[in-house]
């Protein structure tokens, strides 16, 4: 019963707190919605990113760019040859058709029209079948040394390249993470320590007439964490906002990439959540960790 | 039972303010601890109900000794008495209602169980009427009485008053120390600081009193 008393009294204490300067409340806790949406959302950007580039690394695609001068006899001769048993299909893409699909971008359009030839290959498409990339690799160094046969280029290729840029991403996402859940921390710090200044009087006397140290730094640590509770909970509306406006519309820019832009589920935003309450209850802490041992009278 | 042996203190910065003090005050005993002014009477009150240490020597409650205790267990064993501040400390942001519901709060007690408490505690005082009000509009007199209120409030069973009263004038001087005869009456033991000799005059109460830091019987 006890237990339960003191608790209740101090989340009592700690919401009043909140309520009886509105104000500071609500721009405290704007400032950490704001601090926890930004590395969220830029992580679940580079998590999209990173979806895709894994899909395209598991791709066992390569393309095969023919020398510009071949006839359609030494075309097919080329393609019967990368026809192996480890091959789904082999796909031609016709320069000519390869042209007008491009004149069909306006932009590129105005570039070409001062072309008079097409400086574009004939292109065989390979798809082996799953999980013979190795094979296919293969098959592509030897292919490069045939007659007719100009540049090969796989697609895992550059999907290893756009790894590493996402890896960096990632690190970039982390750094920024880190970074503001430090500022998280200091921020509650810095509050609940001029509040335990403030309630200096307050202390000393309920020490005098027998309060614990946990007794005291409850409402502070309750106050943090609501604090950081409530700041999570508006990074949550922020990110759903955001993702509910934007996703559809990035999903549409980026259909051509093959990027899907994914939305938090309603596991991470409650760690979202948690994560934010933790540091509220970090920060009051170590606000509340030296001043009250000082006040030990 | 309380019992001191060689109890010395020396504050932070040099100052001996008690030197071997050695008393023992029994169960339901009343007690008074005179002086001059700086002898060394709150410091030997604090140091009994645990809100000072002392440099060297013992203080016994029941058999144990309290100097010996762990700092995690110092705040259970201050509730176990009830402390009259010579300087009252009374907390001036809360009303008088709140201020005699602090130590019962810090024990975890119930709200309803609280509002009985403080209101027995406060009609002992006489000050029942006037439970909504912020103390900083209480007389001295009656700021005086709430910090007994509040001293009395957890049914303590050693009270410990440093100058209970003050810069009372003497009728109301009087009033206070019928009050603690009161609560001496019901088997409180009671122990009350005091330089003014026309408070102890006809009790018939043990006097200890110390000068410069030393009892001199
Ligand atoms: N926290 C402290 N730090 C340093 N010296 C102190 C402290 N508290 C008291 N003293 C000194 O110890 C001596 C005894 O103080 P104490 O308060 O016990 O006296 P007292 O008998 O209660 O006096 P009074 O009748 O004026 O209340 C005084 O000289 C005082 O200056
Ligand atoms: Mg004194």
């Amino acid at each position: 019963m006890n237990w339960f008393f003191l608790r209740l009294d101090a989340l009592k204490d700690s919401l009043k707190r909140l309520l009886s300067r509105p104000i500071v409340t609500i721009s405290n806790i704007v400032g950490l919605g704001i601090s926890i949406a930004i590395p969220a959302g830029l992580f679940l950007l580079v998590a999209s990113a990173d979806n895709l580039s894994r899909d395209i690394s598991e791709s066992t695609q390569m393309n095969v760019f023919l020398d510009l001068g071949v006839n359609d006899e030494q075309v097919n001769k080329i393609k019967q040859r990368l026809s192996l048993n480890y091959v789904k299909e082999v796909k031609l893409i016709d320069r000519d058709d390869a042209l007008k699909s491009l004149r069909e971008n306006n932009e590129i359009a105005v570039v070409l029209d001062n072309i008079d030839n097409n400086p574009l290959p004939h292109t065989l498409v390979v798809t082996a079948k799953e999980g013979k990339l190795v094979e296919l690799e293969a098959l592509g160094r030897e292919a490069k040394t045939w007659e007719g046969v100009d540049q090969i280029a796989f697609d895992s290729d550059w999907a290893r390249r756009l790894q590493s840029f996402i890896d960096l991403g990632k690190v970039v996402a982390l750094c920024f993470g880190a970074l503001f859940a430090v500022g998280i921390i200091a921020n509650t710090y810095n509050l609940i320590r001029l509040q335990v200044l403030n309630r200096r009087e307050e202390i000393e006397v309920a020490k005098l007439v027998g309060a614990t140290n946990s007794f005291i730094r409850r409402p502070f640590l309750y106050f943090g964490a609501l604090q950081g509770l409530f700041g999570g909970l508006l990074a949550v509306v922020i990110i759903e906002i955001g993702s509910r406006y934007s996703v559809s519309t990035l999903n549409e820019l980026f259909s051509q990439a093959g990027i899907t832009f994914q939305r938090l589920t309603v596991q991470e935003l409650g760690v979202l959540i948690i994560i934010s309450a933790l540091l509220g209850i970090i920060g009051a802490w170590f606000a509340t960790n030296r001043l009250i041992a000082i006040y030990n009278k | 039972m309380i019992k001191t042996e060689k109890l010395s203190k020396r504050y932070p910065g040099g100052f001996q303010a008690l030197k071997n003090i050695s008393l023992s005050i029994g169960s339901g005993e009343m007690v008074f601890v005179t002086g001059h002014s700086g002898a060394g009477k709150s410091t030997l009150l604090k140091l009994i109900g645990g809100l000072e240490s002392p440099t060297s020597g013992t203080v016994e409650i029941n058999g144990q000794d309290i100097t010996k205790l762990s700092q995690s267990a110092i705040p259970f064993l201050r509730r176990n008495f009830g402390f009259v501040f010579q300087d009252l400390k009374l907390l001036f942001d809360r009303s008088v209602f709140d201020n005699v519901a602090l130590p019962l709060i810090i024990s975890g007690l119930p709200r309803s169980e609280i509002a009985k408490r403080v209101r027995a505690a406060l009609d002992k005082v006489g000050l029942l009427q006037r439970e909504k009000v912020n103390p900083v509009s209480l007389s001295g007199g009656e700021q005086q009485r709430l910090c007994i209120a509040r001293a009395v409030v957890n049914k303590p069973a050693i009270l410990l008053a440093d100058e209970p009263t003050g810069n009372l004038d003497p009728a109301y001087a009087a009033d206070i120390v019928a009050m603690f005869k009161a609560f001496n009456r019901v088997g409180v033991t009671v122990i009350i600081a005091t330089h003014d000799p026309a408070m102890i005059e006809g009790l018939g109460a043990r006097t200890i009193s110390i000068e410069a830091g030393e009892m001199t019987l």
